[in-house]
């Protein structure tokens, strides 16, 4: 299994660029690390093969239609770290059928958060565990939803309709 | 439109009572000194007035939304300064302005506010993300124009606003305007790096 979560492609250089987790800006923390209930959200998928879907349903679940950029864990990197993984909070996705993709990582702790970033310091450099997809490649996929008869009108964040529309309509 | 239509479904008399109301009366009152002779019920000219005073009131009534709409803007730009999780709040008023009006009108704001807050590094990001979401096609002229004025904004972050925009534009004819930003940051030159490669294989 594979966990997915969509991140702020420049936050993951300076994260990169630091030596060690602790020169890391706070203000990347707030950004990226903000936690609800001390859960973090990710959508997973069964492997590589079958990322699209999962990326379907994150992009989604947006309130737009941009360049997006996407990093993973793999369980390796979920048992090397110790993380938690809850799957029973289904996911908000237009996605229609695909909400069962969600999952959060759970129990983070100020040490867990840590470890959260360590993990996506040590995330390898040359795009193995990430990927980014263009906002006219967004559109293609999201129009595929459309074609298959699969997005859910009223799971659409309100400010992504007129987006979808546009896609619709092109 | 509203002022034609209700003028149109009117009678000349009702319609006399409701330009008298505060909101239109200084438009009745200029319009009417264009029009000395003119009664709103009869006379030669009340096809001409109605014209001037349908004018007249639709500019003001884009002058008072615009200026109501660019006030709740900035409110929701402050909160966004003192918390960038309320960017939301920006999202979703910036969103509904260019479905009920229009995304020039929008633009119209938006350039008023880089006009007036330009110093603001946080407003600035914040009109980069929203640019980030329309296509190029809908903002031009007036999205190229602000994106020009900000590229060599001295916060690093806005400048990564405007390469963000440009990326999401796909647009090749901004990348000499990229291959000649000078930034310090390696995270910085490696996100614009791949911009430019982006660019160049589009």
């Amino acid at each position: 299994m594979i966990y997915v979560r969509k991140i702020k492609e420049t936050r993951l250089y300076r994260i990169w660029e630091c030596s060690t987790i602790d020169d890391v800006d706070g203000d990347i923390l707030k950004q990226e690390l903000t936690t609800t209930s001390n859960k973090l959200s990710f959508w997973k998928c069964e492997d590589i093969n079958c990322l699209n879907d999962t990326l379907k349903a994150i992009l989604l679940s947006a309130t737009s239609v941009e360049t997006s950029f996407f990093i993973w864990f793999d369980d390796s990197d979920v048992a090397q770290y110790g993380f938690s993984l809850d799957p029973n909070e289904l996911g908000k996705t237009a996605y229609a059928g695909f909400e069962n993709l969600h999952v959060n990582f759970t129990g983070f702790t100020y040490k867990k958060i840590g470890d959260m970033l360590k993990a996506l310091k040590e995330l390898p450099q040359d795009k193995t565990k990430s990927k980014k997809i263009s906002k006219e490649d967004a559109k293609k996929m999201i129009k595929d939803v459309i074609d298959s008869g699969k997005l859910n009108e009223a799971a659409l964040h309100p400010n992504i309709k007129d987006d979808i529309d546009k896609i619709r309509n092109e | 439109m509203l002022i034609k239509d209700d003028f149109e479904e009117q009678s000349i008399e009702r319609a006399e009572t409701w330009v008298n109301s505060s909101l239109f009366s200084n438009i009745l009152f200029e319009t009417k000194h264009i029009f000395p002779e003119t009664k709103l019920s009869s006379g030669p000219n009340i096809t001409a007035f109605v014209d001037v005073f349908q004018k007249k009131a639709n500019e003001k009534l884009y002058q008072i939304t615009e200026k109501k709409e660019k006030n709740k803007l900035i409110n929701d730009l402050k909160l966004f300064e003192q918390d960038d999780g309320c960017y939301d709040l920006f999202e979703t008023d910036t969103c509904r302005i260019a479905s009920e009006y229009s995304i020039n009108f929008l633009g119209q704001i938006l350039q008023d506010i880089m006009l007036k807050y330009c110093e603001n590094s946080n407003f600035m990001i914040a009109l980069c993300r929203c640019l980030c979401r329309y296509d190029l096609n809908e903002v031009k002229p007036w999205g190229p124009v602000m994106i020009m004025a900000l590229i060599n904004h001295k916060n690093i972050f806005v400048k990564e606003g405007v390469v963000s925009v440009i990326e999401n534009w796909a647009d090749k004819e901004m990348l000499p305007m990229l291959r000649s930003l000078d930034v310090r940051e390696n995270w910085m030159k490696r996100y614009l790096n791949e911009v430019i490669d982006f660019l160049q294989s589009a």
